[in-house]
């Protein structure tokens, strides 16, 4: 087991994974920007090293002067969170080669994962079903004509080259779908320099379901099961909850099984989500994430694993511990990401936080490193916590939200807390009917602006 | 929490001195608007410095082997955002602050004479001192012309951005 660990990040995760690494009785590292000084995680680990000014790139990604605050305090491995380098495989890499554990997967499976094409291919080679599309470009009319009559209408042309929701035209029927590649191909050109295009069946009301997996890297694999995480406004998950209101335990167990399947397969080491769009019952997997994820607490109140201890043990080398069979999900949680923005307009909103209580009472945890009289710094993202309840059923769940909600006070900056009072008293989101549209359209609505 | 302690093993950090007599000695420094005041006793030797407005930092050095845990003077001036003033330091001119995470070498080599000791003359560009990570030594330069007045790390001390080694005034 390890000695000490250096946590490379900020933030809520930064003192998620010092609170595990403590409960382990591991000795912990805090490193800070200039900007951080007073952060919650900072004051509570055993050491700090302040890293560099606030900039990212000069502190929480300058990967010279994190392995230098290993060397100095000898930590013997590293954990990144999420965002930041979680997901870069050259720092798992060198970490490695300086004999520094990396709290993670390999970096082989990061890269693998994170290049879309391939890791829609391994999916596909691991059974794990995809977006039906064409193999490869389209370059002939004929060619296209078959394989969306294949695939089934609608259909999306995507550039090859391209991301951003750019370069990509819907075609509702054959007659449209000639136009819709032409166009898409124009724009691809101006946009990528690269008028390639492809075929991808359009999911028009998905709702995005994702599964929590845990491998040991010696062939075994497990699945936690899933969360909903349709709630999203700018491709940016607000909401999130497990089990999804959307799927039976049979079709948990199948999707599930299959996850974990490939991962024990690939031999995959740690925690990873595998993301799908589910739409008609079918599952369709979109990308998967090497990493511990922000919503991952909304699992481990349902199945009462805690993943970040899990994560430590098994990249200290220890086997999975935990059978499928051990995995069982109890009652319905429910995550609210707030944020310091504008309920409204989402403006972002730094400064220091005047007032701030936290909601307590059974079934709520608030993971959260603010504190009254922290000041937000404006140069990271906007989080201030998460609030997650756990209740028996789902509608317990939904009460005990409301409930906490209306305890949570934050005060001196912004908050988003009103727009999840509203959105927990919605008939919609009471009734689990959501797709990944249905927030911004609830946005715009004139319930949203009452 | 407390800053990383250098690499030397053997020295304990919290040797068995009475707080009070730091607490005295704060008072002192701040009743008569003392910049440093310094007491030894029986191998232990107790410094307290502060700029001029508020205390910044209480040094403790146990007998030899020494291991100092010096506390950073973040660059807080720039950053308009810390609305209250970062731990109260202000910031002197004449300090010269850690570029990067490292270990502090005060002798271009274990057997050299130190680059420079307090009181020396030093020029723009003169080497002060080197702050070396993953084998790799840095030259820490002087920013402006003056005397070397403090010290602040030790031989072989962990250091951190942004942390002070040096005044020269």
């Amino acid at each position: 087991m390890f000695d000490k660990i250096l946590i490379a990040n900020r933030g809520e995760i930064a003192l998620r994974v010092l609170r595990a690494a403590k409960e382990l009785g591991i000795a912990t590292v805090a490193v800070y920007s200039t900007a951080d000084k007073e952060a919650m995680h900072v004051k509570l680990a055993d050491e700090s090293v302040c890293i560099g000014p606030p900039p990212a790139r000069d502190s929480y990604l300058n990967v010279p002067a994190l392995l230098a605050a290993c060397e100095i305090t000898g930590a013997d491995a590293v954990h990144p969170g999420y965002g930041f380098l979680a997901e870069n495989a050259r720092f798992a890499d060198i970490l490695g080669e300086h004999g520094i554990a990396f709290i993670g997967p390999k970096g082989d499976h990061i890269r693998l994962m994170g290049d879309k094409i391939e890791a829609k291919r391994t999916a596909a080679r691991l059974g794990i079903p995809c977006v039906p599309g064409s193999s490869g470009a389209v370059t002939d009319e004929a060619e296209a004509l078959r394989i969306a009559s294949e695939i089934g209408y609608p259909v999306i042309v995507k550039a090859a080259a391209g991301g951003g929701g750019r370069g990509m035209k819907v075609a509702e029927n054959a007659d449209a779908l000639l136009n819709a590649i032409s166009n898409a191909k124009i724009e691809a050109k101006s946009a990528f320099g690269d008028d390639s295009v492809y075929l991808e069946k359009y999911l028009t009301k998905p709702r995005h379901i994702e599964f929590q997996v845990l491998g040991d890297g010696k062939g075994a694999a497990i699945h936690l099961g899933e969360r909903d995480c349709s709630l999203q406004r700018r491709h940016q998950k607000v909401w999130e909850e497990g089990p999804s209101p959307a799927l039976n335990a049979a079709q948990r167990e199948e999707i599930g099984g299959v996850c974990a399947r490939a991962m024990a397969e690939l031999g995959y080491v740690g925690v990873g989500t595998i993301e799908f769009l589910y739409e008609d019952g079918r599952f369709y997997f979109i990308e998967m994430n090497t990493r511990i994820q922000v919503e991952h607490p909304v699992t481990e109140m349902i199945t009462g694993i805690d993943l970040v201890n899990e994560q430590i043990k098994i990249a200290a080398g220890s086997p999975l511990t935990i059978a499928q069979e051990d995995v069982h999900v109890h009652g319905a949680a429910i995550e609210c990401r707030v944020n310091a923005e504008h309920a409204r307009t989402f403006m972002p909103s730094p400064g220091r936080i005047s007032y701030f209580h936290p909601p307590g009472g059974l079934g709520v945890r608030v993971d959260s490193a603010a504190y009254q009289g922290y000041v937000i710094p404006p140069y990271y993202d906007s989080l201030v916590g998460k609030l997650i309840v756990l209740g028996r059923s789902r509608t317990e769940a939904l009460m005990r939200l409301r409930r906490a909600l209306d305890e949570f006070i934050v005060d001196g900056v912004e908050t988003t807390l009103p727009l999840f009072r509203a959105l927990v008293r919605n008939v919609d989101v009471q009734n689990g009917q959501y797709d990944i549209h249905w927030l911004e359209s609830f946005l715009e609505s004139d319930e949203a602006k009452a | 929490m407390k800053k990383p302690s250098g690499k030397p093993v053997g020295a304990s950090q919290d040797g068995d001195f009475d707080l009070s007599v730091v607490a005295g000695l704060a008072e002192i420094a701040a009743a008569n608007d003392l910049s440093e005041v310094e007491v030894e006793r029986e191998g232990l030797r107790i410094r307290v410095a502060r700029e001029r407005q508020t205390i910044a930092a209480a040094h403790v050095l146990a007998a030899p082997p020494v291991a100092i845990a010096a506390a950073p003077v973040v660059a807080g001036a720039l950053n308009s955002i810390a609305a209250e003033p970062a731990a109260g330091a202000v910031e002197h001119p004449g300090t010269v602050k850690s570029p990067m995470v490292g270990t502090a070498y005060l002798r271009p080599s274990p057997d050299a004479k130190p680059f420079v000791e307090i009181g020396a003359t030093v020029k723009t560009g003169d080497k002060l001192m080197l702050v070396e990570a993953m084998k790799t030594f840095n030259e820490i330069v002087a920013h402006k012309a003056g005397k070397v007045t403090q010290i602040l790390v030790e031989d072989g001390a962990p250091v951190e951005y942004g942390q002070a080694l040096m005044v020269i005034e």
